[in-house]
């Protein structure tokens, strides 16, 4: 049984204030070091002995990673900006409000307040809400290290379970959001149990509409795999087909591909049999008000 | 392991304390500056009862390293009141309500209602309730709670200055 009052291992904690000091750090050798940045995940684990590092790195007195900015119609996030300033930034912009959802049900005020946008992605929990909506918008990382910077799609990112494709010098420096175009609309839902919860089940939507033609429609599920999924079976289903009603048998066939289509398993949250079960009627859920989104953009 | 003295800025006052590199800051507030009005709950994120305000946004002491809030503005329950010998318009209204049973909640919901109310000062009764989420309570069924935040609210006195 742990002791949840105290952290009993002990570590040095590391708070540089530029990224030359931060890669400095990383660099030295024969270091323990974990990057920590909100630290809601990190220090839970710590305190439940799943993590011992000797060394950890803070990157939140970093300023030079705590910025939102949009420019060539990519949203940039620094990778130490907080969630609440990530969730607000993204109500503005109605093409994007899954991300908004799925950033706002990471967890509540608190954890808001404290936790980042790289944080999410990198503790690489297959059930991250920001995950998702993400993925569905094509969305890029650009990782840092002392010796130069290179681009990664987020889903060659994450790997699986707390692993990602991080090198151990490296950090994310941006999360990059292209903005689409027009007509899109988006939405996110989760499963949960209680309110600020872990998902059980999370999807996110992003579609693009054309009068009453779905031009193409981009899925993504979390906590039904080792990683969060982009499934393609709803885009082949849908893709250029007339919707004359958002309940009709084509978006029944669409969900039911993507119940087929995830992995789930039984475990503490939920049941697969559960899981492939409520993914067909979230994927309808989702579809309708991203499909009412997308006109309202549009007119 | 290696102890160093840092300052902590409590309810506008400084503390100099020494701390290891482990220490978080709920235990530094509770049993080292003898505080004892932040809570020690669950210790692992979920129940809001250590809950204080660092730079005037709410966050959980519990997870979060003594160090890491050097040169913040902390604000605890004990920094809620006006001035010794009297109540916040939310304590009062909490008080007035019965929004108190055993209390252990108690300092996490009113630090969560006075950003809440900063933030938002005519707040619906969804708003509150989204606001507190994070927040448990094993005793009141949260009604209570939740009317006596909208009574603070209505009020109009408890919003003007930060804590």
């Amino acid at each position: 049984m742990h002791n949840s009052r105290i952290i009993t291992n002990e570590f040095d904690f590391c708070q540089p204030a530029t990224l030359t000091e931060l890669f400095g750090l990383l660099n030295e050798p024969g270091g323990d070091d974990r990057l920590i940045a909100g630290g809601t995940d990190i220090l839970v684990m710590m305190k439940e002995g799943r993590h011992c590092p000797k060394r950890l790195v803070s990157t939140m007195k970093i300023d030079e990673l705590d910025f939102i900015e949009i420019k060539d119609g990519v949203m940039r996030i620094g990778a130490a900006t907080k969630l609440k300033k990530v969730a607000a930034a993204c109500r503005e912009i109605k093409s994007i409000l899954a991300l908004h959802e799925g950033v706002s049900s990471i967890g509540k005020l608190q954890i808001l307040n404290m936790a980042t946008i790289a944080g999410n992605i990198c503790t690489a929990s297959p059930a991250a809400d920001s995950v998702p909506p993400l993925l569905t918008l094509g969305t890029t990382l650009t990782l840092k290290s002392g010796d130069g910077e290179r681009q990664v799609a987020l889903e060659d990112f994450i790997l699986g379970p707390g692993k990602t494709a991080i090198g151990r010098d490296e950090i994310v420096y941006s999360v990059n959001i292209p903005l689409p175009a027009e007509g899109v609309g988006s939405s996110f839902r989760k499963m949960e149990r209680v309110g600020a919860d872990i998902a059980k089940i999370n999807i996110a939507i992003s579609i693009k509409r054309n009068g009453d033609v779905c031009e193409s429609c981009k899925v993504a599920v979390g906590s039904c795999a080792p990683t969060a999924l982009l499934i393609d079976e709803p885009g082949g289903i849908l893709s250029g087909q007339l919707i004359s009603d958002p309940e009709s048998d084509l978006i029944r066939r669409a969900g039911v591909a993507v119940s087929e289509a995830i992995r789930p398993i039984d475990d503490i949250r939920s049941t697969a049999e559960y899981r492939r079960k409520v993914a067909k009627v979230l994927f309808m859920d989702v579809f309708q008000v991203a499909w009412d989104r997308a006109k309202g953009d549009a007119s | 392991m290696k102890k160093e003295l840092i300052t902590l800025t409590i309810n506008r006052e400084q503390y100099d304390v020494v701390v290891e590199d482990n220490e978080l800051l709920s235990n530094v507030i509770h049993d080292t500056i003898g505080m004892t009005g932040t809570k020690y709950g669950c210790g692992t994120g979920e129940c809001g009862a250590c809950t204080v305000l660092v730079n005037g946004e709410p966050v959980l002491a519990c997870i979060t390293l003594a160090k890491a809030v050097q040169g913040a503005e902390i604000v605890t329950i004990e920094g809620v009141a006006p001035e010794p010998g009297k109540l916040d318009p939310i304590q009062e209204a909490f008080v007035e309500q019965a929004a108190i049973q055993c209390g252990f909640c108690t300092p996490g919901m009113i630090l969560v209602a006075k950003d809440l109310l900063i933030r938002n000062p005519k707040p619906t009764e969804d708003e509150i309730r989204d606001a507190i989420r994070g927040n448990i309570c094993r005793c009141t069924g949260y009604t209570s709670i939740v009317k006596a935040i909208q009574d603070a609210a209505d009020s109009g006195l408890c919003c003007r200055s930060k804590p």
